[in-house]
């Protein structure tokens, strides 16, 4: 049995036993929680970023003292 | 729409960076937020008209913004922009209400997952490439942001299984009228074949009828003569 057929299966039972709005709700925090940890990660990247930026901006204030 | 409504929400982010990305996606997803949270008090009931409507749509759409203004945060407009988005999205995906609970109207793709993967895919894309302006050119950002649209394409990959799996009624479009009646007999035909009958793209011919069973048309040179097909021995 192939992952596909796998996976509609269960999603068929899930249909069997009801769409019950928990599943909706669960089902409509999976893409924020996705876009979330995406744009966390962006962040924390462009903090970094900045951080090194900054970093290299002040070197030269470095060498002249 | 599903994942298309995430992907809405990395593009309005692009306009206001300073939104915070949680709220902003919620916003997209606010009617279907409000309609499972109604479902939960009552899970029997039809809420459709009370979350994506379009006057439920405009005065949720107005209160939310009012809220984000009274709290003093940035990007109200966009929040409330985001709010209104989610109607017209929801057009080419599903049937929602237009003033009262009929008539409804809407491409309704979710009868046809694969166009609905098709379309949720080209939007998650156009929503990805739109949030990657706002961000450095650099290879470890877009690699964040390419794990982003295949994580949401997945997701909607996995909802249109769900959908392919659980279809149990016909591919109904409608944007101009709740009924249609036909005067003739309609045959039941799947996937892009029907929606090639739909749109009228081209003549569909479902069988071999005029046709000799090999694939040739027979022509005025087989005028008169036994219709045979290769192989086939004419015995007199």
């Amino acid at each position: 049995m192939s992952l596909l057929e796998r996976l509609a299966g269960f999603l068929a039972a899930q249909y069997r036993w009801g769409l019950h709005p928990l599943k909706l709700a669960a089902a409509l925090a999976a893409p924020v929680l996705i876009v979330f940890l995406a744009d966390r990660r962006i962040r924390r990247l462009a903090a970094v970023v900045a951080a090194e930026e900054e970093r290299v901006r002040s070197l030269p204030r470095i060498r002249r003292r | 729409m599903y994942a298309g409504h995430a992907a809405v929400a990395l593009a309005l982010r692009w306009r206001e960076p300073r939104l915070p990305i949680v709220p902003l996606t919620l916003a997209c997803y606010g009617p279907d937020c409000v309609e499972v949270a109604l479902l939960m008090i009552n899970p029997q009931a039809r809420m459709a008209l009370f979350t994506h409507s379009i006057p439920a749509v405009m005065i949720s759409a107005a209160l939310v913004t009012l809220l984000w203004k009274v709290m003093r945060k940035p990007g109200a407009w966009v929040l409330g922009v985001a709010w209104l988005l989610h109607w017209p999205a929801d057009l080419f995906t599903g049937r929602k209400p237009l003033i009262f609970s009929t008539p409804t109207i809407g491409l309704d793709l979710y009868q046809l997952p694969l166009a609905d993967f098709a379309l949720e895919g080209t939007v998650v894309a156009i929503g990805c490439a739109i949030y990657a302006r706002g961000v450095p050119r650099r290879a470890d950002f877009r690699r964040v942001i390419v794990i982003l649209g295949a994580a949401l394409i997945a997701l909607q990959a996995a909802v249109d299984v769900a959908l392919g799996v659980m279809r149990n009624t016909e591919w109904e479009p409608s944007l101009a009228s709740a009924t249609r009646q036909s005067h003739l007999p309609r045959p039941r035909v799947h996937g892009w074949a029907g929606l090639r009958m739909r749109f009228a793209f081209s003549p569909l011919t479902q069988s071999t009828r005029g046709r000799d069973g090999n694939g040739r048309t027979p022509g005025h040179r087989d005028a008169g003569l036994p219709h045979l097909r290769q192989g086939e021995v004419l015995h007199e």
